[in-house]
């Protein structure tokens, strides 16, 4: 469900390969990610492109990768969301609590 | 134009939650008056029921819930009636009516219901200002309500005690 795209000294570049990020696949998103992010020193930089549709089972899995992210004085940063996943961020502003760039090249310091 | 209501019955199964967002927003976008912004209305439409089919699966504990969507020049009404368990955190409706309980807090919002009658209450959500001192361990990993709750023009909740019908229901104007 994640794939690796890149990694360099700062940050490791990955990309969701759902179209629909929800109920039945939340459990497994968190897991991989957080497998990730014990494996890897870097920030997570997540693609969110290919997702058309994300609901609140994947958001909290998002969100509770990112307290375990932090803890480990890592981050996740999120690039390319579209529209309505966009709109959806800023609705509950998590776009507060996110970093969120249009792309891989707009992440600082790579 | 004449108003039109539709009644969709939906399994409460995780991989059947899309094909039946789609039923309803294909229904919907067939059906909307020719003057309105489809796209601001399709993307409150998506997740609300997305949310509400959310909560059928999670919660309802029973294998179908039903949604009527009624649309007409002015305003779409989404209802949803299960017999699952009734929504009742920390003893909501031993409140008097007119008081508000607090149903959540984290370092974004606090969502309250307020006791409209015997039953009945409605959801309202204040956001929270401290984005300079925000703490994601003070972040909540439930979304659902607060999702409708933001995107509504009105959400609320009754319950039948006699029959143990449970109808929450979602305004979104039109206009």
């Amino acid at each position: 469900m994640i794939k690796i795209y890149k990694e360099d000294t700062n940050y490791l570049f990955v990309s969701l390969t759902v179209k629909e990020a929800n109920l039945a696949n939340a459990d497994s998103f968190k897991a991989e990610l957080l497998k990730l992010i014990d494996g890897h020193s870097q920030k997570i930089v997540l693609d969110l492109n290919t997702v058309e549709y994300i609901d609140s089972s994947f958001l909290g899995a998002l969100v509770s990768a990112l307290k375990h992210a932090i803890s480990r004085q890592s981050d996740i940063i999120l690039v390319d969301l579209r529209k309505d996943i966009a709109d959806l961020f800023a609705l509950i502003r998590l776009d507060k609590v996110f970093k969120i760039y249009a792309n891989f090249n707009d992440v600082p310091n790579h | 134009m004449q108003s039109i209501t539709n009644k969709f019955v939906f399994p409460n199964q995780a991989h059947q939650l899309f094909t039946s967002l789609r039923q309803i927003l294909d229904f919907v976008s067939e059906n909307l008056p020719f003057n309105i912004d489809a796209a601001a209305v399709n993307f409150k439409l998506k997740v609300v029921i997305t949310e509400l089919l959310n909560n059928a699966v999670k919660h309802a504990g029973n294998s179908e819930t039903a949604i009527h969507v009624h649309i007409d020049h002015e305003n779409i009404k989404i209802e949803k009636t299960d017999f699952g368990n009734p929504f009742n955190p920390n003893g909501l409706f031993k409140k008097a009516t007119g008081q508000k309980a607090q149903l959540s807090q984290d370092a974004l919002h606090r969502i309250y219901a307020v006791i409209e009658s015997e039953n009945f209450a409605r959801f309202i959500c204040e956001e929270i200002d401290n984005e300079e001192l925000l703490d994601v361990n003070n972040l909540s990993e439930h979304f659902g309500l607060l999702i409708i709750t933001k995107s509504a023009d009105e959400f609320t909740y009754k319950y039948d005690p006699s029959s143990g019908l449970n109808t929450f229901i979602v305004h979104l104007k039109l206009l």
